[in-house]
């Protein structure tokens, strides 16, 4: 029976990753300036180590191309799990990062804590999230701003 | 005689009330670290090396350090209890462990891990002591070639021993070195892969990335799950194993010692395959090997002996020769340099206080952390009983607090973010990054003694080969790199040949 070919191996799109981003590294590199040997420049050992990785990653993609069969697939790596609480955990820390500075710190915190402990929580009630988050904001505004003396963002509530 | 007046100077600082109080608070956060499955050792270390630059650098290595064995007492905990290693060198401890808690003896399997520890752990220091001041001095014969193939030889030790494809170990490792040249390059005042942003001037910085790599993605991998693990219901008593317990285990735990030891101090060798290595020597040289798997107690005595005593023996490299020999010795290395040290054979010369310090300081650690454990295990059992979902939002928020204090900037916790991405995916597509940590600090050694060699030999790669030591290392570093190929492709081969041999059959 014939085989299809279906290019979604993981190693194969690791090969294609690495290997782009050794040619990057080497482009920059040779912007750089390689030197001499007697002096190398400051594109040399960047150089070096782009070329180790682009190769191996060369090396993946030709012997996946080359396998008759794709022994892991890229969904596979993402069966039985549940990925979404992933993504959206990325992105509301991607989110507390940004608001941090602009609302300050216990604003963002109780916000995010909030969001947090309601990801893993399959129930109606809010209540007990917030009070948790409002606990988790105070107390680690204590610990932290005030007992180890880091200087966190004011932001809204200037404190 | 030498050696003991040192040692006396090492408690003089080890035992001042400060140092004493942090050793306390490292050990006690390093068992808390290895009972809670979801942070590792590097994981607590990077969170809370932020929290160290307050401190002398003495304080801050014997708290760090404190971490790091502590954590190998509190993974046998989770081990026998939930059968999920509270971290990667309790791995093999789940095997016997576990089965001696479903057959009612959790205490004395806690209680055998706890002293076989204890005794690894002083043996291992014992080792420690005597050969770290004989290292340093041989040590003061390397120049910058030396150094270089040392580096090379090491990054190609952790490539070859590590657990999963030598073929991506390799890759992360020459990834970690090119991610460490980013920034200001320190001869020709040139930045390098800074995107024209001046906060990347002064590189990626550690906390960020190990943070990235090791906290914020392990979280990831940990949230996505959908079982979260029970705890065995068991009485937990009688922690003092009986004589013929003692018996059974007294081979295993002075042979797990001897090789966790040894295991410690090459690079790449570490707590996990130290332990990983002593089960299966007892395994194999066992009267009865079928009894292994079923709640044999050298099953538990042996690993959790070599573990301890890798944590010692992988001081040596760090200390004497300025080189991690793993990821955990990369964080203290990582501190060190924070802190304005410069590890190596100079170490022991210029800061006799941090050197012995830190040793006694063990000593002292290995006490407490017997003194702690078996006490303090009703409520390591209560720690565990924590839902992970309330635990995660504080391991990330303490993640974020941590990269943010660095600098008081927004640009450290996205860059951590980053990393934290990207080691979330690495693990997906079975990327190990601790060779990346390694090859990100070794990086900048690498170039600098790269360069000065080739100022020393006017531009000339024969230096490397001229002088035995470097030649030595070098030689040894192609032969593992060019074995690990001729082995993937052996590999490869036997796969081929069993795919051919099913087709034939079908």
């Amino acid at each position: 029976m014939a085989q299809r070919m279906v290019k979604n191996s993981a190693d194969l799109l690791s090969g294609l990753f690495w290997t782009g981003v050794s040619l990057f590294v080497t482009v920059e590199s040779f912007r750089l300036g390689i030197g001499t040997g007697h002096n190398p420049g400051p594109g040399f050992v960047p150089l070096c180590s782009a070329v180790i990785f682009g190769v191996l990653g060369f090396v993946l993609i030709v012997t996946n191309i080359q396998k008759k069969r794709w022994e892991r697939r890229i969904a596979d790596l993402w069966k039985h799990v549940e990925w979404k609480k992933v993504v959206w955990v990325v992105l509301s820390l991607f989110l507390y990062a940004f608001l941090f500075s602009k609302i300050g710190y216990l604003l963002a915190t109780a916000g995010v804590m909030t969001f947090l402990l309601r990801i893993t929580r399959r129930s109606k009630m809010w209540i007990p999230e917030i009070a948790g988050a409002l606990m988790i904001a105070l107390a680690s505004y204590f610990l932290f701003g005030v007992l180890m003396g880091i200087q966190l963002p004011k932001g809204l509530l200037d404190l | 005689m030498e050696i003991l007046n040192n040692l006396a100077y090492g408690f003089s600082v080890g035992l001042q009330p400060t140092n004493l109080l942090f050793c306390f608070v490292g050990v006690l956060l390093g068992t808390l670290v290895g009972v809670l499955p979801g942070i590792g050792p590097v994981g607590a270390m990077s969170i809370l090396l932020p929290a160290t630059y307050h401190m002398s650098p003495v304080t801050a290595i014997i708290m760090l350090a404190g971490i790091y064995y502590g954590s190998m007492y509190g993974g046998s905990t989770t081990s026998i209890l939930v059968n999920i290693p509270g971290e990667a060198a309790s791995v093999v401890t789940c095997l016997d462990g576990y089965e001696m808690a479903k057959q009612g003896r959790a205490g004395p399997a806690l209680g055998i891990a706890a002293f076989g520890s204890f005794i690894a752990g002083t043996l291992g220091l014992v080792g420690l002591v005597l050969f770290a001041v004989p290292m340093a001095a041989f040590a003061l014969r390397f120049g910058p070639p030396e150094y270089f193939a040392l580096i090379v030889l090491g990054l190609t030790l952790i490539t070859y021993l590590s657990q999963g494809s030598i073929l991506k170990a390799i890759m992360m490792g020459a990834f970690g070195i090119t991610l460490s040249c980013v920034g200001l390059d320190q001869i020709h005042g040139e930045t390098r892969f800074s995107f024209d942003l001046m906060e990347l001037w002064d590189g990626v910085g550690l906390v960020p990335l190990a943070m990235g790599m090791f906290g914020i993605s392990e979280v990831l991998c940990n949230i996505e799950k959908t079982s979260s693990p029970e705890i065995l219901k068991t009485k937990l008593k009688d922690f003092f194993p009986t004589a013929s317990d003692w018996m059974q285990a007294k081979g295993a735990i002075a042979r797990g010692s001897l090789l966790g030891f040894f295991l410690g101090v090459l690079p790449g060798g570490g707590t996990v395959m130290s332990s990983f290595l002593s089960y299966g020597l007892e395994k194999r040289i066992a009267k009865q090997p079928d009894r292994f798997g079923k709640g044999a107690i050298e099953g538990v005595a042996g690993p959790e002996s070599a573990n301890n005593s890798a944590t010692a023996g992988s001081f040596i490299p760090l200390l004497t020769l300025g080189i991690p020999s793993n990821i955990s010795m990369a964080m203290l290395f990582g501190a060190l340099l924070i802190h304005g040290m410069r590890p190596g054979p100079f170490l022991l010369k210029d800061h006799p206080d941090l050197f012995w310090g830190v040793i006694s300081s063990m000593y002292i650690g290995n006490v407490l952390l017997l003194i702690l454990n078996l006490p303090l295990i009703p409520i390591w059992v209560r720690v565990l009983k924590i839902p992970y979902r309330v635990l995660f939002p504080l391991i990330l928020l303490f993640c974020v607090v941590g990269s943010y204090s660095l600098k008081n900037s927004v640009f450290d916790v996205v860059i951590m973010l980053i990393f934290g991405v990207m080691g979330y995916l690495f693990r997906k597509f079975q990327f190990e990054g601790a060779p990346l940590m390694l090859g990100f600090v070794l990086g900048p050694l690498l170039e600098k003694n790269l360069r000065q060699s080739l100022i020393l030999s006017k531009g000339s790669f024969l230096i490397f080969f001229t002088r035995p030591l470097a030649a030595i290392g070098l030689s040894i570093a192609l032969l593992l790199f060019i074995s690990s190929f001729i082995f993937i492709l052996g590999q490869k081969k036997t796969k081929n040949l069993r795919h051919e041999a099913r087709g034939a059959r079908q």
